[in-house]
């Protein structure tokens, strides 16, 4: 597959330029050469702060988010075999969103927060689990139904979290609602999970092309479709509930970037996987970049700058491709 | 008179009970005309801080305030005996505690402050929405705002509220009382040289103020220099980055507890910062800084005798 | 030696019973016709053959093995089913669609080898489809994506081989041409083939063996010239229908 092999270097170097300007903008200029010449440096100047410990812990915690976020995508399109799935769509955001605001309510900051958000996508996952499998029946459709039930539900919560609150807490709810890398550390252990769900994705991605023909045509094809689903599942759900602990809810990576691979190299997801990762990351660490550079000192929620990437780029590729006669 | 009735007539009743509650209190309102009608002969007239003219055909019996520094301002120009009711968060002076509530300064109950037959309500122009201020005027209760942006505005807002619930006394002496520690803030600290402050309103995100702020002005009349005044926006979003960049000497932060200052530790991982180095991490209680109230001169001294250690 | 059985076999939708004691026994090289009305229920008892679905009563056997006792894999390299309907909601080209017939043989982790392209690109030939094989799937017409399912079976090349209306959206010169093609297969590998019609010519002209299932749920089996009279005919489509000998064979015509 030399076409499809090509792509994948070509977004692998996209993605480490894109560390490297990620790495060198912010608010404090710093020439490029300064930054190679940092790693051998004095550990208390302030570019090396600068750049060791702050630019670098949130460039690699977007890239691991945006990763994450359109692996889970990618995945939860299959699992839902509609192309409108997005990682958020079966309430895992919603879940998690309500416990970091009831940890944030209670006047609690940091891992609290991310470890109250990780409980309540884990109560979501289990409870879309249990009510969708409910007597043995697993369809698509039941699954998106439950799900998106669910998470409407989670929103009502939401909303009346916000309208209960106090005005100083409300400006951090809402910013860990739109999104927010600010504060992040280095990855450490979720990196290491979301590689291994990498790995089992990439070595499920033959058999995902054959479920996306519907399940009948991939059992009869060889695979079976339900422990496949329901690894899909636990699989999409685990890497949400990951990205966002990190980041709270960003919009957009786990619905555009799936899918506009799709129209650009198909959909063989041996590769459509990998590119999914790369791109994902990629868009995450430059929509991330320009939040923190474009009004600087200002931030910008980066969930704005994604979907403001996003959408124009989707039409695009859409327009593009209706034009060519597909779709 | 006539227009509120005309107005309870023509809004849509949520509930008959409420029209009946509301038609007792215009009664109750008219036989007060009534009875004084001779007397009315002096009006009392203000203008709040949006610029709207409040009148009064006498000083006030019954007030409400929609606003946690409404109710303290109201305290301090004497008139804290007149409160009927007050919104939550309204926790200084103590008294406040025990007031009835109304509902919090953005979600006001309506049914309540009417219920409680107001003659003033005291509200927060930036604060509460506008549609309820409408509509409490539409039903005929007198309403002043207040949006104290200076510290000026605090002294005056005192004796204007001071006119209005006839504790002219009290609130002028008040009023004067803050602008002699005003001014006393001014003479010492006008010559001195400038300290480069970084104030931090929250912790995430990160958030400061700009000159528009009243805290900038507490920060000027230290004779300090709010690093991040030039920006646009009232209350920016700003990166740590930024701090690192604009290296302040001093960092003065309130939203977290004097016993376990978090958020200034947190900058003690940067000790390439200016202030930082020399230790010159300053806690406020938001309270004195954040309020717009007379207790912001207490603020004012805290942060003023901080930055006079940063000079050399 | 028999490649695919069934002992007492009852097909039920819901409470339904659709079939029920049924006993086939599929011999290498022969075709088999299975016929009945709409809602008869051909297709359900194909899936249950094919061990997409399983049966309350009774028994299927593969190889003499029990279905149930195999793994999806291993079934899938000996027995293939082309399925009615097709779901595509994303983009795929031809030639990856049909490769996707190769999937039982291949090792996990493994890519397509040559090898596999060249057969995928074989069977696409044999189907008129190799002009398009970079074409994507949504653009083809129904015919065309039926003559793409097809070659996907071809690819998968399986010894039992069970079709579902294999001649749906196929025109006149197609539906002889690749049933024509798939019985030569069948026969030369010595496989066996059971295919739902509804064209009793089609019937007459390819089948062997016949199953047909009736309204009232019985079946009956047997040779298709014992099968394909017109008495039965009428049973089965509930619609007289005469049967007319010609030189070319017989011709069936509804009153």
């Amino acid at each position: 597959m030399p076409r499809s092999l090509s792509f994948l270097v070509f977004l692998l170097v996209a993605c480490v330029l894109s560390l490297l300007l990620s790495l060198s903008l912010g608010s404090l200029p710093i020439p490029l050469e300064t930054l190679f010449s940092l790693i051998a440096s004095d550990s208390q100047s302030l570019y090396y702060n600068v750049v060791v410990d702050l630019r670098l812990p949130r460039a690699l915690s977007a890239m691991l988010v945006g990763a994450e976020l359109a692996l889970a995508g990618c995945l939860m399109q299959v699992l839902l075999r509609n192309p409108l799935a997005d990682p958020y769509v079966l309430g895992v955001s919603g879940g998690a969103s309500v416990g970091a605001l009831i940890a944030m309510m209670f006047g609690f900051a940091g891992w609290q927060v991310s470890g109250s958000a990780l409980l309540g996508a884990i109560i979501n996952m289990v409870l879309v689990f249990g009510l969708a499998h409910g007597r043995g029946s697993w369809s698509p459709s039941r699954l998106l139904l439950t799900g998106v039930v669910i998470a409407s539900g989670w929103g009502a919560v939401i909303s009346f979290l916000l309208s209960i609150s106090h005005d100083t807490g409300l400006r951090g709810m809402l910013f860990w609602l739109m999104g927010d890398l600010s504060n992040s550390d280095l990855p450490g252990w979720d990196a290491l999970i979301a590689s291994v769900c990498l790995l089992v994705a990439l070595a499920l991605a033959r058999p995902l092309n054959l479920l996306v023909r519907g399940e009948l045509q991939a059992r009869a094809l060889g695979v079976s479709p339900y422990p496949l689903q329901m690894t899909l599942y636990f699989l999409a759900s685990l890497l949400t509930a990951m990205a966002v602990t990190r980041s709270g809810n960003i919009g957009f990576i786990g619905l555009v970037v799936p899918h506009i691979l799709r129209q650009l190299i198909g959909s063989d997801h041996r590769v459509l996987i990998p590119a999914s990762v790369l791109a994902g990351a990629m868009l995450l660490m430059l929509a991330d970049t320009f939040a923190r550079t474009a009004l600087s000192p200002q931030q910008l929620p980066v969930g704005v700058i994604t979907a403001m990437i996003g959408v124009p780029l989707f039409l695009y590729v859409l327009q593009r491709r209706s034009r060519s006669g597909v779709l | 008179m006539p227009t509120t009735l005309h107005s309870v007539l023509l809004s849509k009743p949520r509930s008959f009970q409420r029209l009946i509650r509301i038609s007792v209190h215009c009664f109750i309102c008219c036989l007060l005309l009534l009875t004084s009608v001779d007397s009315a002969v002096a009006e009392i007239t203000v203008t709040d801080d949006i610029g709207s003219r409040v009148q009064l055909q006498q000083p006030t019996r019954r007030i409400i305030s929609l606003a946690p520094h409404a109710t303290e301002m109201l305290f301090s120009a004497g008139a804290g005996d007149q409160l009927v009711g007050v919104v939550s968060y309204s926790d200084y002076p103590e008294q406040a505690k025990t007031l009835p509530r109304v509902g919090g300064y953005r979600q006001l109950d309506l049914e309540a402050i009417i219920a409680l037959q107001p003659d003033l309500v005291v509200g927060w122009h930036s604060g509460n929405s506008k549609e309820s201020i409408e509509r409490l005027k539409s039903l005929g209760v007198a309403v002043y705002l207040t949006e104290p942006k200076t510290l000026e505005q605090i002294a005056s807002n005192l004796e204007r509220l001071g006119k209005l619930t006839g504790t002219e006394t009290i609130a002028n002496s008040a009023a004067l009382n803050f602008r002699t520690r005003l001014q006393s803030l001014q003479e010492t600290y006008q010559g001195r040289s400038a300290v480069r402050v970084f104030y931090q309103v929250w912790n995430q995100p990160l958030m400061t103020i700009n000159r528009n702020h009243l805290i900038n002005h507490l920060i000027e009349l230290c004779g300090g220099v709010n690093v991040f005044a030039d920006i646009d926006a009232i209350a920016p979003t700003i990166s740590r980055e930024s701090v690192l960049a604009m290296n302040p000497e001093a960092i003065v932060a309130s939203g977290m507890g004097e016993a376990r200052p978090e958020w200034l530790d947190d900058w003690r991982s940067w000790p390439g910062l200016e202030a930082v180095r020399s230790n010159h991490l300053f806690f406020v209680p938001p309270d004195l800084l954040q309020r717009q109230t007379v207790r912001v001169m207490d603020g004012a001294e805290q942060l003023c005798q901080h930055l006079q250690t940063v000079r050399p | 030696m028999s490649l695919l059985t069934t002992a007492q076999l009852q097909v039920n939708m819901g409470e339904r019973i659709l079939c029920s004691d049924l006993d086939l026994d599929m011999k290498p090289g022969q075709v088999w016709g299975l016929l009945g009305g709409n809602g008869s229920g051909k297709t359900t008892l194909l899936h249950t053959l094919a061990g997409l679905r399983d049966s309350k009563y009774g028994s299927v056997a593969l190889f003499g093995q029990p279905m149930a006792s195999l793994k999806n894999r291993e079934r899938a390299k000996k027995l293939g089913v082309l399925l009615q309907d097709d779901q595509v909601s994303f983009p795929s080209t031809v030639l990856e669609s049909v490769l996707m017939g190769r999937h039982p043989h291949l090792a996990p982790w493994c890519w397509e080898s040559a090898e596999d392209r060249a057969i995928a690109q074989q069977a696409l030939r044999q189907v008129e489809l190799l002009a398009m094989q970079d074409r994507q799937i949504d653009e083809l017409s129904g015919g065309e994506r039926q003559r793409l399912k097809i070659a996907t079976l071809m690819v998968q090349s399986p010894t039992v081989w069970l079709l579902d209306e294999p001649t749906n959206h196929l025109d006149l010169n197609h539906r002889i041409q690749l049933l024509s093609l798939l019985v030569a297969k069948v026969k030369e590998q010595q496989g066996c083939l059971m295919m739902s019609l509804h064209d009793l010519q089609l019937a007459s002209r390819f089948c062997d063996n016949l199953v047909m299932m009736f309204p009232d749920g019985s079946t009956e089996q047997g040779s298709q010239q014992s099968l394909l009279q017109p008495e039965r005919l009428t049973r089965l489509y509930q619609y007289p229908i005469q049967r007319i000998e010609t030189e070319a064979g017989a011709v069936f015509i509804p009153q």
